[in-house]
């Protein structure tokens, strides 16, 4: 059973209460939550996800609440809670539903060492995937949105959970956080795509998370093999340009990209060794998406 | 007198070497470092035998870069001074 | 109290129970552990025992995921120690680890999956300008410096403020003493220096003897008030005197009477009488009488009151008085070091400070 077989009330019911329970690829989570924005955006963006079992193990019990005080009325807030943990300072309270999804990245990033976890976007055609790190403002989102609304299956927006061996990515497919002009670039491009709440003024300016294909949700168990890793760079108005990076430079780039390379230590330095072994390097620019997208499928054709 | 350079124990670091570049590991700090060719080289060739400078520069133009230009004791002895201050020679007075 | 409720001591107390715990009781056992910051002590009691295989998957990729913070850490103990001994090295001082490093860098069974932020060392209070002077030429600061935070560490505290390395990052606390100088107990410092052990294979490094490591552990809880990782520090407690005294027979006799001689009675009684009810510590005879000594003249109020804040801080684990309790013991605390007319005033600017702290928290992202 998925959350969208739920109806709406029932489900703001149990997020408002016991919280609900359900299954995001690999990870079981918890959610609780008393703001009907952050319960009816689980509905929309989240609607194909399954619910787990009864009595199942529980990764990650969140809740997003509003911080304890006076501030109930003036400029009220949210803060984020695991386990006793506040690790972040509060939002004001319309950003809740973005503090639902940044946590969730925390409570993966800051925990499962069991993989080492790069930030990036993970696209996936035919078995083999392109991993594009990049810190924020590079355009990875948008690329991200735009190969997955034309085929690409979606592992990660953010965040590639990689083993140890480098022999494969492990998909979290998860709604798209698109920022500021890319939100209406992709909403222009795909009439039909559903976006959830426009949320200004965050810390990374406007924001809106973009739901991601039923199939890629389905398919969330499907481990991918990592075939390129690319640094993407939006620059306006420049031509598209896909070239060769060097080896040690992408090592050195994924490493700073990534949230555990020093926690792993040596063993690290192994996975991304063997993760750089097996992998095409390039560094890509563009301005048109259409072009961009034509790259990535004649990349594909000629591996 | 004359100094014999020679790298640290091979449990203090990690090289990893792709078309000449060269990542290194370093144990103890657990930072990373990129090394350019010449670097990767010289700790490679240190790493099998220790070596005096001119006997190093001369491995390197011979066995190396026959054909590029010649590499000079001044080039190499900055790689040298790098290297040890990021931990992975040893110079000895012989 | 319904002690009952922590099921993680539950599991310490009697490992065989595994067998007979469900997915929902791993459950709760991952996050008290999560709380209570003992999830490599998990993962490293299972190892030891090669009992990992026996907890359920979803389970055992928590605890093997903090395999990789406790091995980071607990390698760069070792080398922070290096550095911590080349500064003290040029002024002739020893390093005299105290708490996690202590045990971890001694090899004590209290170190295995030990997880800590700072490292803490003992410098005589004559020496500790000369200290301050030579690690700040080796690039440890004051971090945050803030002139009403650095008087009243210098007044009230048996540490001064804590030290940041500017390159590594690292956080260095520099104590005096065991104790706030102005507590009612006043353990003589020197003597703690008079029997200080040198660590195996590392020279100039030393740790308190294993008797005194013991009653500061009991110090450090049952006098500072910040009781927030209160379950782990039990657990410290609890393994090292499972170690020690199986290592010594007459440990409990020694206890006992260092004690005494420390004047250190009250913290040995809660110690002893803690560890047995949560863990199970088994105590001789003698330890036991001998601790009657240091008995607090309420007892039932002080059970009360130390039976819910030395629980996991976490909600399975509260009850409607365990933040009263926390509360109470916090300002307790600071009643046994600071004069009464200077302690209202200090609070409220410390709940103020943590106020602007909390501001600085991390953004989400």
């Amino acid at each position: 059973m998925n959350i969208g077989s739920i109806p709406q009330i029932d489900l703001l019911k149990t997020i408002q209460n016991e919280g609900v329970v359900f299954q995001v690829a690999g990870f079981t989570i918890k959610l609780q939550s008393p703001f009907p924005e952050v319960s009816k955006n689980i509905h929309k963006l989240y609607s194909d996800y399954p619910l787990a079992e009864q009595g199942s193990f529980i990764d990650f019990h969140m809740k997003v609440a509003p911080p304890k005080g006076l501030r109930r009325w003036y400029r009220p807030q949210v803060e984020f809670h695991l386990d006793g943990f506040r690790p972040f300072k509060p939002l004001p309270q319309d950003q809740a539903y973005a503090m639902f999804e940044w946590s969730l990245n925390w409570c993966i990033a800051n925990h499962m060492h069991n993989y080492f976890i790069v930030h990036a976007a993970v696209v996936e055609k035919e078995g083999k995937c392109i991993i594009f790190p990049a810190p924020p403002g590079s355009g990875k989102s948008t690329l991200c949105a735009s190969l997955v609304m034309s085929g690409w299956r979606l592992l990660s927006d953010e965040l590639a959970l990689v083993d140890r061996n480098a022999e494969n990515v492990f998909p979290i497919p998860r709604p798209i956080n698109l920022k500021n002009a890319s939100i209406d670039i992709i909403r222009a491009r795909y009439p039909g795509a559903i976006f959830g709440p426009i949320i200004k003024d965050t810390a990374k300016g406007t924001v809106s998370h973009l739901k991601p294909p039923a199939t890629s949700v389905r398919l969330a168990s499907q481990l991918s093999r990592p075939a390129w890793v690319i640094f993407p760079k939006y620059q306006a108005g420049s031509i598209t340009k896909l070239e060769k990076k060097s080896k040690a430079q992408t090592f050195m780039g994924v490493a700073q990209n990534a949230f555990n390379y020093t926690v792993l230590g040596s063993e690290g330095f192994d996975t991304l060794g063997r993760l750089i072994d097996g992998c095409d390097c390039y560094d890509f620019c563009y301005s048109d998406i259409d072009e961009a997208i034509e790259t990535f499928q004649s990349l594909l054709d000629s591996k | 007198m004359t100094k014999v350079w020679s790298a640290v124990s091979p449990d203090l670091f990690q090289l990893k070497e792709w078309e000449g570049e060269g990542v290194l590991y370093l144990a103890d700090s657990g930072d990373t470092h990129l090394l350019n060719q010449v670097g990767v080289q010289v700790l490679m060739i240190l790493k099998d035998k220790p070596f005096e400078l001119s006997e190093l520069v001369e491995q390197l133009n011979q066995s190396i870069y026959p054909n590029s230009e010649r590499i000079t004791d001044n080039m190499i002895s900055g790689v040298l001074t790098e290297l040890y201050y990021l931990g992975v020679l040893t110079k000895v007075k012989s | 109290m319904d002690i009952s409720k922590n099921k993680l001591a539950e599991l310490l107390r009697s490992p065989e129970k595994m067998d007979q715990f469900n997915l929902s009781d791993w459950d709760v056992i991952i996050r008290q552990a999560r709380a209570s910051n003992l999830m490599f002590k998990l993962y490293h009691l299972f190892e030891q025992k090669n009992d990992l295989g026996k907890v359920p998957l979803e389970a055992r990729r928590h605890l093997e995921a903090s395999r990789h913070l406790g091995a980071n850490l607990h390698h760069s103990v070792f080398l922070e120690v290096e550095y911590i001994n080349s500064a003290l090295k040029c002024i002739g001082l020893p390093v005299v680890l105290l708490k996690g490093a202590a045990y971890v860098i001694k090899g004590a069974e209290a170190g295995n999956g030990r997880l800590f932020s700072d490292i803490d060392i003992l410098v005589e209070k004559n020496h500790l300008p000369e200290a301050e002077k030579i690690f700040k030429q080796h690039g440890w600061f004051a971090s945050n410096y803030d002139e009403y935070n650095d008087r009243y560490y210098r007044s009230w505290m048996h540490e001064i403020p804590p030290l940041t390395h500017v390159k590594r990052d690292s956080v260095l606390d520099v104590h005096h003493a065991i104790i706030p100088p102005t507590a009612n107990l006043k353990p003589d410092t020197s003597k703690l220096f008079n029997c200080i052990e040198q660590v195996d294979g590392l020279e100039n490094v030393f740790t308190l003897s294993s008797i005194d490591m013991v009653l500061h552990s009991a110090v450090h809880l049952f006098q500072d008030g910040e009781l927030e990782h209160g379950f782990r520090d039990l657990v410290d407690l609890d393994a090292l005197a499972r170690e020690f005294s199986a290592q010594d027979s007459s440990f409990w006799e020694k206890l006992v009477s260092r004690a005494q001689e420390l004047g250190l009675q009250r913290p040995l009684y809660y110690a002893i009488r803690y560890t047995r009810r949560f863990l199970n510590t088994p105590i001789s005879q003698l330890g036991l009488h001998g601790s009657e000594e240091g008995k607090p003249s309420f007892p039932k109020l002080m059970d009360f009151l130390f039976e819910r804040a030395l629980m996991p801080a976490h909600s399975t684990c509260d009850d409607s008085f365990t933040a009263l309790a926390r509360w109470v013991l916090y300002i307790r605390a600071h009643y046994l070091r600071m004069p009464l007319s200077l302690l209202l005033p200090h609070l409220i600017r410390k709940a103020y400070m943590k106020r602007v702290e909390k501001n600085k928290a991390a953004t989400a992202q």
